[in-house]
């Protein structure tokens, strides 16, 4: 620490001397306590962004966003042979020297063992797999020994020892080791997305060592020396509230080599954002951004871009994660003027569609420079799946067609009277919402009132359930594909959060967008795109909600960290990182 | 000292209203006093401006506290912003005008909570003594007993951020000295004549309370409510600071205070303006206490 | 120790166990039903959510689940974190205590130190400058918040003056390890400490004045003994007891002004605990910290009680 802050000082010619540095030690906060590292668990961003330095997939993201193989042999296609002509047998070839950190090594086995233990454990990401056959039984078999309740551990140490001993109602039918270094995966019905899916890292597709995991079922992955996986690296040391080491792992099966021996990342609250940057600074951290850390303070950020010093070291790097508003479509009891496909509904939610000018509020509120206005459609600019700049209709501002829309469906006011907008407090949250209101004052006329909610997990459960007619939403994506959002967020099947009820069955009923949306999901990336285009144009047709903004990351990298970055879903691999002497 | 189980407080001690004389003459004496006090004066022509700047801020402010865009983001002063603007481009001195409300708002209305309150509860347990003197000092220990900021915080997040609740919860923490002191002077004043008299002519217990003792201990009951706003002020400006304050948009300074903070490399004048005008008003309203408690309890100075 | 003192020892440890019952019921009560819990994402929610919460007994009636955390708490054992899950709470927190007594303990000393020194001064030198000077600074310091002194020394300490020397003053703005370094420790504490030590000032330059107006002082000048001799060893003495009588609220007092402090700096302590767990549902943390902090203060003003028969040996029981 001490080292490192001597010769980073501030000082202002501090450049890339060339050549590796002698420590080799990468350290920078992250703003939150792990919540689990459990693959079949984890949730939280910050975790997965350090775990995908533990555990691999079969499959991962290269830096570029490409679908390559890690564990896997190769990326099966119909093509290379490995995906059946119907679409319904996925076959996968294992690479034979992959060991775990512990020096155990993998076999098809581990990955039986690993997918079913990750739906059994029905953890948030366990959908990932739910292209497999057999799936639902073995979520269903997941629940056995966990419906007495109050009891964690005699739930998961149960389930974990039904798991090991192969209780056929814990493996899923679809998932066969045709030898030690070939899986055979029988679909439940032709999947275009499961690749992806199946390769999102420090996910529910990451495979872990049954040895450790039964040692220790509930608490393995907090432990050094228990923690175990594939990936370069593997935790040291982890003091909750204050620290994390990890360090590299010997003689590390993969290629290439990696250079930094050991990562030090201090654990710090978010109201500390200002003097983290502070301490980067001041030399006492390598790089601030990574591990979810990737919104700044917008202060410290406007400072850097007119330093002369810290301009070439702050790099914006726009994130998968797109913010819009959604409006009640779906929840007759919630009210509100929106509820419904009729001509009124749809004209009033366009009139306050209309009414917001997003590039404003991309200007006001970021500065330009935390975020860009969400012009090409819900999915974010860069990802598969994007309309193109300018594409989407519900961006555009136009406050007399505002209006004049408003005028002809409620002429006398009485319908948009006492509108709320919810919203969770925080940066930038807040800004947006007071924009909000003062573009719908200004354009339309309307005091819409704020509803904050300072409690983010209760803001959420409230707006699944449709309990807000205007209510801040958004969505960062996971794998690299249009399912991910359509299926998630819209329609009457949506494995994620319906907040509108927009095409839900007990609302205003949708059949074309959840038949349309069955047909993609089943079709190879080619042949389901235009089908993902018809759904965004039915969306946008339908008003189905407001585009606001798309994310951008801010990352701070001293020009001596080598290889450091990110792209729109995660920072670039540790393994890939070098510190060059200065 | 071995009959009851009490806490030490660092209530100020008051004799005020133990002298039997003339209501008028109090008030009149305490005036003359105040106004040789040039502190207390100052504080006191301060505290007149900020009402009249609460008042005038909900017709008028230079610009509107809450529009978005009136000035560029992070502007620093100038003729035309004369406090600059915010990290919104929204004009500091519109919103610095506009928080002067909630400030007071949350400092006068908790008086007011803690005064209604604290009186009853007082008069209740030093009147009637026995059993419900020791249930409501037993309760009164509880709160003394427990970290006060702590329980404003769980009660702000049970109740919601309005600024009615922010001062139920504020006064939650805060009601028991006010409490403790009416006690006292309730079980010294109920021993005098005039009051013994008063009960031995068949008066009511709600007559004598209000009637006779009630306005005996007036002068240390007002001085304690002064007390007790500068105190509500910054438990409010603390709430507001971590997060949970009145809700946005509406400025309140202790929030102005914490948006400042997250800027403070890039300019300070958003987070040094409602820091100042939080210190000089608590300070104002704790000089005007001091030269009231003086002017009314002359012993006390020195 | 007189049975009168043993008694009264009793019924305030009775009082503090009365409080600690009715406050963690109450906290308990409290959180517990807030909207929202500690596993809720936009990947996890209807029958999924409901599942979980059965999983960790959520879903039962608050007095029972009370029961189980009650049976564990008298055992010390808090139970385990939702937040970063299985994490056992209790070592946690005890760490967390004690970073947040260095501070505190910290604050405390520049509190009393300051704030004597101050009121003795002032008290010495009644109705001169110094007198006025000392009284309105204590009035200042017990009105400007702590949160503005703090961001105040963050700016100038941690910012201006490093950047002014080009690097060579380095306040370090941030903690790095579980306890602060006395640098570290430095502007938070007295940010701290300075806001209470402005009554202790007033208290002491009362007491002293009191105390000064008293025959056996007047004795002792009559005796010959130089001013400062008998300032010291008898109004000092005496003006110990108000404030000592002023430590338990002080105590307070700085509880809650660390909650903002450890926020501002960062300090891994109890304060910035409790803000993060009331909004991480993370419900035992919560009233597990409410409940040590109020055990603290019933300990704090048991022992100040107990101190005053130290200093002033007429006080009984």
């Amino acid at each position: 620490m001490l080292t490192v802050a001597a010769c980073g000082g501030g000082s202002s010619t501090s450049s890339s001397g060339g050549g590796l540095a002698s420590s080799q030690v990468l350290h920078f906060p992250v703003l939150q306590d792990p919540k689990t590292w459990d693959p079949g668990l984890m949730d939280a961003e910050v975790d997965t962004e350090l775990m995908q330095n533990v555990y691999d997939n079969l499959w991962r993201f290269d830096d570029k966003l490409n679908t390559i193989p890690d564990i896997a042999v190769d990326v099966p296609s119909t093509t290379n042979g490995e995906i059946s002509a119907d679409g319904m047998t996925v076959t996968v070839k294992l690479k034979q020297n992959v060991k775990f950190s512990n020096g155990d090594p993998v076999t098809s086995k581990d990955v039986l063992y690993s997918w079913n233990r990750s739906v059994a454990l029905r953890g948030p990401y366990r959908s990932n797999l739910s292209g497999i056959a057999g799936f639902s039984d073995v979520q269903t078999a997941g629940k056995t020994f966990c419906a007495k309740g109050a009891d964690v551990t005699a739930c998961r140490t149960q389930t974990e020892a039904h798991l090991a001993s192969g209780d056929p109602k814990f493996m899923m039918k679809g998932l066969v080791a045709t030898d030690p270094y070939t899986v055979t995966i029988t679909l439940s019905s032709p999947c275009g997305w499961c690749i992806a899916a199946w390769s999102l890292q420090g996910s529910t597709g990451s495979i872990v060592d049954e040895k450790v995991v039964m040692a220790d079922p509930v608490n393995w992955w907090s432990k050094p020396g228990e923690q175990i996986g594939t990936g370069a690296y593997t935790l040291s040391a982890y003091t909750p509230k204050q620290s994390i080491v990890f360090k590299q792992v010997p003689n590390w099966w993969g290629s290439p080599k990696p250079t930094l021996t050991e990562i030090d990342i201090d654990i710090k609250d978010p109201s500390t954002q200002t003097t983290n940057d502070a301490a980067w600074e001041q030399g006492s951290y390598d790089l601030i951004g990574y591990g979810g850390d990737s919104t700044q303070p917008q202060a410290d950020i406007l400072r850097y871009q007119s330093n002369s010093t810290f301009k070439d070291q702050v790099t914006l790097v726009p994130k998968g994660r797109t913010t819009w508003l959604s409006f009640n479509i779906g929840y007759p009891a919630t009210g509100g003027p929106f509820v419904g496909e009729s001509a009124a509904a749809k004209g009033l939610r366009m009139a306050f569609a209309l009414a917001v000018d997003k590039s404003a509020l991309a200007s006001t509120v970021c500065h330009n420079l935390t975020c860009a206005p969400a012009t090409g459609g819900l999915i974010t600019k860069g990802l598969i799946g994007y309309g193109g700049d300018n594409s989407d209709p519900l961006a555009k501002f136009d406050a007399t067609q505002a209006k004049s829309l408003l005028h002809q469906f409620d002429p006398n006011g009485s319908l948009t009277a006492n509108l709320k907008y919810s919203y969770n407090t925080g940066a930038p949250n807040d800004a947006v919402a007071s924009f909000l209101q003062g573009q719908w004052q200004q354009n339309l006329g309307i005091n819409v009132a704020l509803d904050p909610h300072p409690d983010a997990s209760a803001f959420i459960s409230d707006r699944l359930v449709g309990k807000f007619v205007m209510s801040r939403d958004g969505w960062q994506f996971d794998y690299n594909h249009p399912q991910d959002w359509f299926d998630n967020l819209w329609g009457s099947l949506a494995a994620g959060a319906n907040t509108s009820g927009y095409a839900d069955p007990t609302g205003d009923p949708n059949p074309t967008y959840d038949s349309t949306l069955a047909k993609a999901d089943g079709e190879a990336i080619d042949q389901a795109l235009p089908l993902y285009k018809q759904l965004s144009q039915q969306l946008e047709t339908d008003v189905a909600y407001i585009p606001l903004y798309y994310s951008v990351g801010q990352f701070m990298i001293h020009p001596y960290v080598k290889g450091a970055g990110s792209n729109a879903q995660a920072d670039f691999y540790w393994d890939e990182i070098s510190i060059q002497s200065h | 000292m071995a009959t009851t189980v009490v806490t030490p407080v660092p209530t100020t001690e008051y004799s005020g209203g133990t002298i039997a004389r003339e209501q008028v003459s109090l008030w009149r004496d305490g005036w003359r006093r105040l106004r040789r006090n040039k502190l207390a004066l100052a504080a006191v022509i301060y505290l007149a401006l900020l009402v009249l700047v609460a008042i005038v801020s909900f017709f008028w402010t230079p610009y509107k506290p809450n529009f978005i865009g009136a000035c560029d983001t992070y502007q620093t002063p100038s003729p035309a912003h004369l406090f600059g603007c915010d990290e919104l481009g929204r004009d500091s001195l519109s919103r610095l005008m506009a928080g002067t409300q909630v400030s007071l708002f949350e400092g006068v209305g908790t008086a007011l909570i803690v005064l209604v309150v604290g009186v009853t509860v007082g008069l209740i347990a030093g009147y009637f003594r026995g059993v419900v003197d020791a249930i409501i000092s037993l309760i009164i220990n509880i709160f003394y007993g427990i970290p006060t900021l702590l329980v404003a915080l769980v009660l702000v997040v049970l109740l919601g951020q309005g600024l009615v609740n922010i001062m139920v919860a504020i006064s939650a923490t805060i009601w028991m000295d006010m409490a403790r002191l009416v006690r006292g002077q309730t079980l010294s004043i109920r021993e005098r004549e005039y009051v013994e008299a008063a009960r031995a002519s068949g008066a009511k217990s709600g007559k004598i309370l209000f009637g006779h003792i009630f306005p005996n201990a007036l002068g240390p009951i007002i001085v304690q409510a002064t007390f007790i706003i500068p105190v509500a002020i910054l438990t409010g400006a603390f709430l507001s600071f971590l997060g949970l304050g009145v809700p946005p948009p509406q400025a309140d300074w202790g929030g102005m205070a914490s948006e400042g903070t997250a800027a403070i490399r890039y300019v300070t004048h958003i987070v040094m303006f409602p820091s100042l005008a939080l210190s000089v008003t608590l300070l104002a309203f704790n000089f005007f206490g001091d030269g009231l408690r003086d002017a009314f309890d002359p012993r006390q100075r020195r | 120790m007189t049975r009168g003192t043993l008694i009264y020892i009793g019924q305030r440890i009775l009082l503090i166990i009365v409080t600690l019952l009715v406050v963690s019921f109450g906290v308990f009560a409290a959180v517990h039903s807030l909207p929202g819990n500690a596993f809720v994402s936009a990947h996890l929610h209807g029958q999924d959510l409901k599942d979980l919460l059965h999983q960790y007994g959520l879903d039962r009636p608050i007095p029972i689940q009370y029961w189980d955390f009650l049976k564990g708490a008298v055992h010390g054992d808090l139970g385990t974190s939702l937040q970063i899950q299985g994490e056992a709470i209790t070592p946690l927190v005890i760490r967390e205590l004690s970073v947040s007594m260095e501070l505190g303990g910290s604050a405390l000393l520049i509190t009393v130190g300051l704030g004597m020194l101050f009121g003795v001064l002032a008290a010495m030198r009644q109705n001169t400058w110094v007198d006025y000077l000392l009284t309105t600074l204590a009035v200042i310091g017990y009105s400007i918040p702590s949160f503005v002194l703090a961001t105040l020394g963050l700016l100038v300490f941690g910012l201006w003056l490093h950047d002014i020397t080009g690097g060579a003053f380095y306040y370090p703005i941030q903690w790095t390890g579980t306890y602060g370094t006395l640098a570290e420790l430095s502007v938070p504490a007295i940010a701290l400490g300075l806001y209470t030590s402005g009554q202790v000032t007033r208290i002491t330059r009362a007491a002293m004045l009191d105390v000064v107006q008293q025959d056996y002082i007047r004795t002792a000048r009559a005796k010959g003994l130089k001013e400062r001799v008998v300032t010291l060893r008898h109004a000092l003495r005496n003006a110990m007891i108000p404030v000592t009588s002023i430590l338990g609220p002080l105590i307070v007092g700085i509880i809650a002004g660390s909650v903002v402090i450890e926020n501002i700096f960062g300090i891994p302590g109890l304060g910035k605990e409790f803000v993060r767990s009331i909004t991480a549902h993370d419900y035992n943390v919560t009233v597990g910290v409410f409940t040590i902090y109020a055990a603290l203060i019933g300990v704090a003003n048991l022992g100040v009680d107990l101190l005053y028969t130290v200093i002033d040996p007429r006080i009984r029981y």
